[in-house]
């Protein structure tokens, strides 16, 4: 299909990135959105349009980040690499990787997606005075009236199964009530219950063992890293560095009450540090470079209140809005000639129901005269019925 | 004991106490009688043929069979007559081993075994292992530190990826009897294989209550498909994974996935393992020498 042939409606389409909201110095709240960001910003640059969406219904799978373009969507970062490496313009991230190396990307790619990941998942969603003092506070300032209520707690028990399976899940069961200060009885000052100890060091032992994990994870991509800038000696950023680099990015960015993780990462490997840095000056020298960011309309959110048939493909309706003027003449011949059938089916059904149906007309019987004083029921028909009744 | 404590009891109530027990009935034979054991037994789920075939039809128990074999262990016997909730923590496979062979048994502990034996959960069974035929170095069996780094990403994609395409694929048991029935063999749900937690059926802002998961099947095959591909690719034409120069634990979690796929019931599953010949070729080769670790208890019924 030539360029040419193709009409305006289609020549104007641009790849539309729907991610979570930036908070303070993070480019999205989500490792996965920050990454598809950076990697369109690699590999279109300046071809692509972001919009900040805190509401995952509007997804097709119900998951951020999701790409459209056009009448194409894919959701989730894997998914969104696969689709940009096909369109024609794309800039290829692992055009130096040989055969081996790409096979090895693959597989590592899907290792800092679930450990990486799950160290990330804990420390927002698990410990619980980063839960309290950045994820939720977060999370409330990003959604809307209704859902700010309920929302950021559905967030959080969804990521339980997974965290649990691994081990990472040190969420009790009931609240712990958070320390009171002194009460004063009678004018004295009342003693405070002190910590069980079992407890406490229940709570040390599962620290040190997310401690490890995480030292085992960092400690593999560090001897990867080696001395060099990117991964595997690559003289620019690859998939892999933009997926490590964005778990990074989340960490450091945020400033957490309880840094587990991120003080493991900062104070025993500064090559990391230096290599989050330095995929994402490569993408984004300077931040006025993001593209432009479409506004979204909050009214839309309340409709995912009620339990709507997903719609695949954003509404023609938000695209028009931004084509040109020939594209709108097209359209709005489109949309004439669909009323225009729309209105002649519905008056050629009204004239059929009106003239070529049996009406029967029932007289009641008010006398006991014989059934042959009863006029005959009165017949109305269309062209061509033979039928009759009496 | 009496004596070492210096007091003893009267003649009278010493009497009076040797009186019973006044009746003692008869031992009750019972038909499950437990045999004593006599070699290593591993629990597992039942094979996809059972008359003909020791290898199990879950990915869990077949890796934990496989580890078994390549790390040079034979003659252990199998069986699948146990219900999943008899198992330790509710997971199979277990390993039921005479103490005699346990690593760290003081040796009172192994004269007075009567057959009763110690029962492993999955996760103890390479310390036994080592036990029996030596640790395995530091480097596990693979090559170099760099290429034991990358097993680590290997053992990721399989245990995501992979046994997420795995669990698509196989059927839900969903019919009324399931749903009664209290023995029901319960495979780790998908949620815990994502690694982003799956968004729930209505929506996670809809007012219901979130149940069910919408998963994005598109997504999942297509990450499959570039996971077998790149596992092709990667294993080429070396004898082990990642070119070890004998099994390790990566090459027992291969197999395991391998011969899953290639007996399940989806095309499309199997097709992509079946397009490349270097991953069949090699799944039967190593199935050959799994199997010939393993023999079949025979079980008796006692009349």
């Amino acid at each position: 299909m030539s360029q040419a042939n193709l009409s305006p409606l289609l020549g104007h389409r641009t790849v539309g990135l729907h991610i979570w909201p930036p908070h303070g110095d993070l480019l999205s709240f989500d490792a996965a959105s920050v990454a598809a960001l950076v990697y369109l910003q690699l590999t279109i640059p300046g071809q692509f349009s972001i919009s900040h969406s805190a509401n995952p219904d509007l997804s097709p799978s119900g998951q951020l980040p999701f790409l459209t373009h056009g009448l194409h969507h894919v959701s989730g970062f894997g998914s969104i690499v696969a689709y940009v490496r096909k369109l024609p313009n794309a800039h290829n991230l692992d055009i130096d990787l040989n055969s081996t190396q790409a096979a090895q990307s693959t597989a590592r790619i899907a290792h800092v997606e679930s450990a990486y990941g799950d160290l990330i998942n804990h420390m927002l969603y698990s410990l619980q005075e980063n839960w309290s003092a950045v994820t939720r506070p977060a999370l409330v300032s990003m959604l809307p009236v209704p859902q700010c209520y309920y929302v950021p707690s559905r967030i959080r028990s969804s990521h339980k199964p997974r965290l649990e399976a691994a081990e990472l899940w040190h969420v009790p069961e009931v609240e712990l009530d958070e320390p009171e200060a002194p009460r004063t009885v009678l004018g004295r000052k009342k003693k405070r219950q002190p910590d069980i100890e079992p407890h406490k060091f229940k709570t040390a032992l599962e620290r040190e063992k997310v401690i490890e994990k995480a030292r085992a994870l960092f400690d593999v991509y560090d001897r990867l890293l080696g001395n060099t800038s990117f991964f595997m000696a690559a003289a620019s950023p690859t998939t892999l560095d933009v997926i490590f680099a964005a778990h990074t990015h989340l960490l450091l960015s945020l400033k957490f009450p309880d840094p587990l993780v991120a003080s493991v990462l900062t104070e025993s490997y500064p090559r990391l540090v230096a290599h989050c840095d330095a995929v994402l000056s490569a993408a984004l020298p300077d931040r006025s470079l993001l593209p432009s960011v479409v506004q979204n309309d909050w009214k839309s959110s309340l409709r995912y209140i009620l339990p709507w048939p997903r719609a695949p493909t954003p509404r023609r309706a938000s695209l028009s809005a931004s084509s040109s003027p020939e594209a709108k003449k097209i359209e709005w011949r489109y949309k004439l000639w669909r009323w225009g059938f729309f209105g002649a089916s519905v008056l050629a059904a009204a004239a059929y129901l009106h003239f070529a149906t049996i009406v029967i007309v029932l007289q009641p019987r008010g006398s006991n005269r014989a059934a042959d004083e009863l006029p005959p029921a009165e017949v109305v028909e269309g062209d061509g019925d033979d039928a009759e009744e009496e | 004991m009496s004596r070492a404590l210096g007091i003893s009891l009267p003649a009278p109530l010493r009497h009076f106490f040797s009186l019973f027990p006044l009746y003692t009935h008869p031992a009750i034979e019972s038909p499950d009688k437990a045999r004593p054991l006599t070699s290593p037994t591993l629990w597992i789920h039942v094979p996809w043929s059972p008359d003909a075939d020791v290898l199990s039809s879950d990915v869990e128990c077949l890796k934990w069979q496989a580890y078994l074999a390549l790390r040079g262990l034979s003659d252990i016997a199998v069986r699948w007559d146990i219900a999943v909730d008899g198992a330790l923590d509710a997971r199979l496979p277990n390993l039921h081993v005479p103490l005699k062979t346990l690593p760290a048994a003081s040796e009172e502990v192994k004269a007075q075994d009567d057959g009763e034996g110690e029962l492993l959960p999955a996760h103890l069974i390479p310390e036994w292992v080592d036990g029996q035929v030596g640790a395995m170095d530091e480097l596990e069996g693979y090559v170099d530190q760099a290429t034991r780094d990358e097993s680590r990403a290997w053992v990721a994609l399989l245990e995501g990826n992979v046994h997420a395409a795995l669990v698509l694929s196989q059927p839900s048991s969903s019919s009324f009897l399931s749903l009664i029935s209290p023995y029901q063999h319960k495979t780790r749900p998908l949620e815990t294989v994502l690694p982003h937690p799956p968004a729930p059926l209505f929506g996670i802002s809809s007012l219901l209550p979130p149940y069910g998961t919408h998963i994005d099947v598109e997504a999942i095959e297509q990450q499959y498909r570039d996971a077998i591909a790149s596992l092709s690719e990667r294993l080429g034409t070396d004898k082990w994974f990642l070119g070890s120069s004998s099994p390790t634990a990566l090459d027992a979690l291969v197999f395991a996935y391998l011969h899953c796929i290639l007996h399940s019931k989806d095309h499309t599953l199997r097709f992509e393992v079946t397009r490349r010949v270097n991953l069949v070729a090699w799944e039967r080769r190593v199935q050959s020498q799994v199997r010939s670790g393993f023999r079949l208890v025979p079980v008796l019924r006692s009349s």
